[in-house]
């Protein structure tokens, strides 16, 4: 059984023309695969993810770069942070609270 | 197998090429703007496949069907058995394959007379699953603090 391979890159896709301006967008591809299908025996999977990353947009006053961002994701993860500061908070604070009761 | 595995690894790099431009959709127009969805797209799929009781070599056999099967040579992986009664070319195989994928809007790109903007989109159905959790989670560590600072203030256990 082969380990399973992960492959990030960024892609390119086709150019999209609107009017004068023409948006070059590219794609972060996160490719996964393995299995082993050599034997006579055995399985194997690939899952693609894509996500957006970039457009770059060419018009006539010249080329601009805009950022795509994943608002759910960043949303999610700053919660995610929250709940461990709050964590970590309350474990220093009942440390705390133990040590004067001792004393 | 290996044709399976050809195949499937053809597919895949086909999705590849679908990929990229999948997650930019077809630019509509809307008024004097022009609106392109942009998605965040995911898919897998796997296969798997079997196989069991050739019966070509006398050591997988049981005692029976062993005595009763010539073999030409050393008993080892090439070994050719002739096998002269129901446990000749005893074989069987299976196989199965799956498959799904999902795309989640993210963002459009705006562009109209005043320029080029990415609005984002947000999932508030996560976004509120997520604070609810994020709130629970909060209110235990409060109690838990709280409980705290009251056995420290009162000496109890």
């Amino acid at each position: 059984m082969q380990m399973p391979v992960q492959k990030i890159r960024v892609v390119a896709g086709t150019p999209i023309v609107v009017g004068e301006r023409r948006l070059l967008p590219s794609v972060l591809v996160t490719t996964m695969e393995g299995g082993d299908a050599v034997s006579g025996s055995g399985g194997f999977f690939r899952f693609v993810k894509a996500r957006p990353v970039s457009v770059v947009v060419e018009e006539p006053e010249g080329a601009r770069w805009l950022e795509i961002p994943n608002t759910t994701e960043n949303t999610l993860s700053q919660m995610a942070a929250a709940g461990a500061g709050i964590a970590l908070v309350s474990v220093l604070l009942m440390g705390l609270f133990h040590l004067m009761r001792k004393r | 197998m290996d044709e399976l595995k050809a195949l499937l690894e053809k597919i895949g790099s086909i999705g590849d090429e679908i990929n990229v431009n999948a997650v930019f959709g077809k630019p509509e127009a809307v008024g004097d703007r022009v609106l392109i969805p942009v998605a965040e797209i995911a898919y897998g799929f796997g296969a798997g496949m079997g196989t069991g009781g050739s019966g070509c070599c006398c050591d997988d056999l049981d005692e029976e069907a062993a005595e009763c099967c010539e073999c030409e040579g050393e008993c080892d992986d090439e070994c050719e058995c002739e096998c002269h009664t129901e446990y000749d070319e005893v074989a069987g195989g299976g196989g199965g394959g799956g498959g799904g994928g999902r795309a989640r809007p993210i963002a459009y790109i705006e562009v109209g007379p005043e320029g080029t903007k990415v609005q984002p989109i947000m999932d508030e159905q996560k976004i509120a699953l997520a604070g609810i959790v994020l709130g629970a989670w909060a209110i235990a560590w409060v109690g838990m603090v709280l409980v705290t600072l009251f056995h420290a203030i009162t000496g109890r256990e």
